[in-house]
């Protein structure tokens, strides 16, 4: 469904009536109808995880078929066999049974994607594309879906959770660190975590986190005051607390560097054997890095500085230390607060990187500040650096590049392209090969002022993908209105991808600001933003847009009345699902973007749905509580959305069974 | 009707030379120097942006040192003020102060007090429990003063001015027209102050500390130019052929609410609506200086600066 942008100069009487008709704002180039090439290829195998495409079994529904395909599958277990009774008796598919998963291994994280019943990582696979092979719940019956259960956890800030499932058993993180293991059935409690947390925290964004990662009998959790925990999954005991370390202002390494601003809030990523993260901090003047730690000891293995010191020997960062003015890496900025990807083929993990410090006053950092605003392709076994594609050189707009880099595979010219694509908070949506980081494409998803669309293709260099940026967009002392504004034209939330359509779902923040520059002045522990910006009042809006991954074209547009800021599923039952931030949740068909079904969750959507299958029965997870960086739109750009209401609650839905 | 304050807009009351039948030419100054004698009742009033103003500023200029209150030392505290809130606290706070992850600094709502001291020691300390970090062991007293100082011109008003109004009004008289159901102005119907009143246009208490008086005065002889969105109008359509204008209370991507001028409250889902849009024009009465005369005006104008 549509919201209008409620402004006098809509053109509203067309809109609204085609809005009315049929319920979304259709793009011109038209995709009312599915790619044909989809139902020629079905399943275009974009998993990097499989190696032979050809092999793959389809377990998507026919973009063309109208009822899903049928389970053949035989289910021995009773309660597959009860479920499978109760379920028939209502007209619904039962689940094909899923073997339990046990101690999550390498084998298990690599097959993710086959594994219907369980989430068993932040973004559901290595390659990020949160699509999920579940069917049962689709577009003929997804207007039947209802809430299961409900779990309130008392937390009253931004629910950025994305929960894994594993064994009928989900496992949460809330802010402040806390976290619950639930019964998937009943949503009663198993145990509840809390991290002792001292005062003082230095958060720009809000108290987070964004979720476990789970690795044998473990879930791993970074903190607020930028620790790395393990703890035991079946009774939430805590294993062991490592405090992550960073150079101090005598060049020692300390503990308790959250007094020096330093953060961590993201999901870790296991790849064999290793707890992967990275670490927050950039509004403060923090020197970025990512972390392997062991999955065992808690030892940290490695470490990779996305802004090199100048004792940092090897080539690579000696050529990044040229592109920082004077001592200005010192205090560069460059986190890494969103969870990565892993290409197992190529060993190759993917991480992108945040802004520079400070975020709006470039001139004491002159220079294109390596690796800040990039997407950095890393050896997991070493944290060795293979190459790295800024999106955004000698960032003065606070366009961090830590937008989910998710790996896809498509069909062009005959060949199969091994690409990465980011929806980037500066406004495009980009295409790397992944094989070596070179730039296929970069298209805009919104409004974008920052570079100058006059030149190149659409703004960049067709080659290389480096931006012409517009110098009238360069934030001065009186202020210059600039699109997209600091929270980017898409934030951190995941956007997924159906193999069966080939689009990527985008949440998309429209929104303009005015940045200032000013004084950059560095006080240890404070916010060293080197000056602000005020969003426009009442332009902040949003739309759910449907990306033609192997072209970067709009294939469908929903407009909504707020910015869009939540995380994205999809379904083989060719459902899309996100929630905006007025608290609704609701499932799109992946093909026309028409809403199917939608549910009030009673506060703001900021967080990831997932789905799992337990006893022959499908489930739709969303956490749900507005905060983050994004209630910030309530300031100016949307002001309706002043004190929104908060707090944390888990919604499961499911299809009734009788 | 009051609008949020548009950080740029720089405003002057100034000249407005529109003839009406009848109707003396006038012209009001950022000084208020008189260039026409205003002789008649009823006038029209028009606010033009600073720079369509530029040769009057001059006259303004001359006389500024007098009418600022400003001294050099107090401009360089609110210069550090600027600098300092906008590195330290606007990520939470906004640019100019309205809120988003962290409180408006700029509504009257002080939740933790509103002295200066309680905001030097919440600057000072934080708050525990909260993503307000303490800021005591990296400022100097003078600089949390200098903050405190800057977050108080936000809330005051868009930016510095030397505008003052025409003529002095009564605001006893003005009072009276505020809130006279069957007056000229009728403000009350549609506006809360001390908790009588309406509730079609925002509250109005203690507006003077919270909007400058150029923007006051400007909305009220301009109510459209600057709408809050959360005071729009919408009309909208139902599928049998019904048409009803109301303040919105609520939109979400799928329904809305909205009040009529009567009281009576609709919600409707847009999916059963042949049309909806928001009205360019405010739902206040474009021709309030045209009831009022200049008097009228001023009064109302200065019942509106007591309520600080």
């Amino acid at each position: 469904m549509v919201a209008l942008r409620s402004s006098s100069q809509a053109s509203v009487g067309a809109r609204a009536v085609l809005t009315l008709c049929f319920g979304l704002m259709l793009v011109p180039s038209g995709c009312s109808r599915p790619r044909a090439k989809q139902s020629e290829e079905p399943n275009a195998a974009a998993q990097a995880t499989a190696p032979d495409v050809a092999s793959v079994e389809p377990k998507l529904a026919q973009p063309e078929s109208t009822p899903p395909a049928r389970q053949t599958a035989e289910t021995t277990s009773p309660d597959a066999q009860a479920a499978a009774a109760r379920s028939t008796a209502v007209g619904i598919e039962p689940v094909e049974e899923s073997p339990p998963v046990g101690n999550v291994d390498d084998k298990a994280l690599l097959a993710a994607q086959d594994n219907d019943g369980n989430w068993l990582m932040y973004d559901r696979t290595y390659n990020a594309q949160r699509h999920s092979g579940l069917k049962q719940i689709n577009r003929q019956n997804v207007s039947r879906l209802q809430p299961l259960w409900t779990f309130q956890t008392g937390v009253l800030d931004g629910f950025e959770c994305t929960p894994l499932v594993v064994d009928g058993i989900m496992y949460v993180t809330t802010p402040w660190n806390h976290a619950y293991a639930i019964d998937c059935k009943t949503g009663s409690q198993l145990w509840h975590y809390q991290k002792s947390l001292p005062e003082n925290l230095a958060l720009c964004c809000d108290a987070v986190n964004r979720g476990f990662a789970i690795y044998g009998d473990q879930l791993y959790m970074t903190t607020l005051d930028a620790h790395l925990v393990c703890l035991n999954k079946n009774t939430g005991e805590e294993l062991w607390d490592e405090a992550i370390t960073a150079h101090g202002e005598n060049g020692q390494e300390e503990k308790d560097i959250y007094k020096m601003a330093y953060s961590a809030t993201l999901a870790p990523l296991i790849v064999k054997g290793k707890v992967i993260i990275g670490i927050s901090g950039a509004e403060y003047g923090i020197r970025g890095f990512i972390d392997a730690y062991n999955a065992q000891t808690g030892k940290r293995e490695w470490r990779f500085y996305t802004v090199p010191a100048a004792e940092d020997k090897a080539e690579y960062a000696q050529k990044a230390l040229k592109t920082w003015a004077g001592q200005s890496w010192l205090t560069g900025g460059g986190s890494a607060w969103v969870t990565g990807t892993f290409d197992p083929d190529l060993n190759t993990l993917y991480w992108g990187t945040g802004n520079p410090s400070p975020d709006f006053n470039g001139e004491v950092r002159e220079g294109d500040n390596l690796y800040t605003c990039s997407i950095l392709a890393l050896d997991p076994d070493d944290g060795t650096y293979k190459w790295h594609f800024q999106n955004s050189p000698h960032d003065v707009w606070d366009y961090d590049g830590v937008n989910t880099p998710m790996l896809v595979d498509f069909e062009k010219d005959g060949k199969t392209v091994k690409a990465l694509v980011q929806a980037h908070r500066n406004g495009y949506f980009y295409c790397l090969n992944r094989e070596n980081g070179q730039f296929i494409y970069g298209k805009p998803f919104c409004e974008v002022t920052w570079a100058d669309q006059t030149k190149g293709a659409n703004g960049l260099d067709p080659k290389t993908g480096r931006p012409f940026v517009n110098p009238a967009a360069l934030p001065t002392e009186e202020g210059v209105r600039v699109c997209p504004g600091a929270a980017g034209g898409k934030e951190w939330n995941p956007m997924a991808y159906h193999p069966g359509t080939g689009y990527a779902y985008v949440p998309v923040i429209n929104n303009c600001a005015k940045f200032t520059s000013g004084k950059a002045f560095f006080i240890k522990g404070q916010p060293y933003w080197g000056s602000s910006l005020t969003l426009i009042d009442g332009e902040a809006s949003g739309s759910f847009k449907a990306i033609d991954v192997a072209s970067g074209d709009i294939r469908w547009e929903v407009k909504t009345r707020s910015p869009m800021v939540a995380g994205v599923l999809t379904t083989a039952g060719d459902l899309v699902f996100t929630g905006d931030a007025e608290g609704f949740f609701t499932a799109y068909d992946a093909r026309t973007g028409e809403d199917l079904w939608h549910f009030q969750c009673g506060s703001g959507h900021h967080a990831s749905p997932i789905t799992y299958a337990l006893d022959g029965q499908q489930y739709i997870v969303v956490c749900v509580g507005w905060g983050g960086w994004t209630a910030g739109f309530a300031g100016d750009g949307a002001p309706w959305l002043r004190d929104a209401r908060r707090g944390n609650t888990i919604f499961v839905f499911t299809l009734p069974t009788g | 009707m009051v609008r949020s304050v548009q950080p740029c807009t720089r405003l002057s009351l100034v000249v407005s030379s529109i003839v009406v039948p009848g109707c003396a030419l006038i012209c009001l100054h950022l000084n208020g120097h008189i260039d026409a004698q205003a002789d008649e009742e009823r006038v029209h009033l028009s606010v033009a942006s600073s720079k369509d103003a530029a040769p009057e500023t001059a006259i303004a200029e001359s006389e500024s040192a007098q009418s600022s209150e400003l001294t050099a030392k107090d401009e360089a505290a609110l210069a550090e003020g600027q600098a300092l809130y906008r590195g330290l606290c606007s990520g939470c706070h906004g640019g100019m102060g309205r809120g988003g992850k962290g409180p408006n600094l700029t509504d009257d709502r002080w939740l933790h007090g509103d002295k200066d001291e309680d905001i030097i020691r919440v600057i000072k300390n934080g708050v525990p429990g909260t993503t307000m970090k303490k800021l005591g062991e990296s400022l100097k007293e003078q600089q949390t003063a200098s903050i405190v100082g800057y977050v108080r011109s936000l809330a005051r008003s868009p930016g510095e001015s030397n505008w003052t109004p025409y003529m002095a009004g009564d605001p006893k008289a003005g009072e009276q027209l505020f809130f006279d159901d069957n007056g000229k102005a009728q403000c009350a119907k549609c506006h809360t102050v001390n908790r009588k009143g309406g509730h079609v246009g925002p509250t109005l208490d203690r507006i003077a500390a919270r909007r400058s008086p150029e923007f006051v005065m400007e909305s009220i002889v301009q109510p459209s130019k600057f709408i809050d969105p959360l005071f729009e109008a919408v009309q909208v359509a139902t599928k049998e052929g019904k048409v009803i204008v109301g303040l919105r209370i609520n939109e979400t991507n799928f329904s809305i609410q909205l009040r009529e001028e009567n009281g009576r409250f609709h919600s409707f889902m847009k999916r059963d609506l042949e049309e909806f849009h928001a009205l360019a024009k405010s739902l206040m009465p474009e021709n309030i200086p045209e009831q009022l005369s200049v008097k009228q005006l001023h009064d109302v104008f200065a019942f509106l600066m007591t309520l600080n």
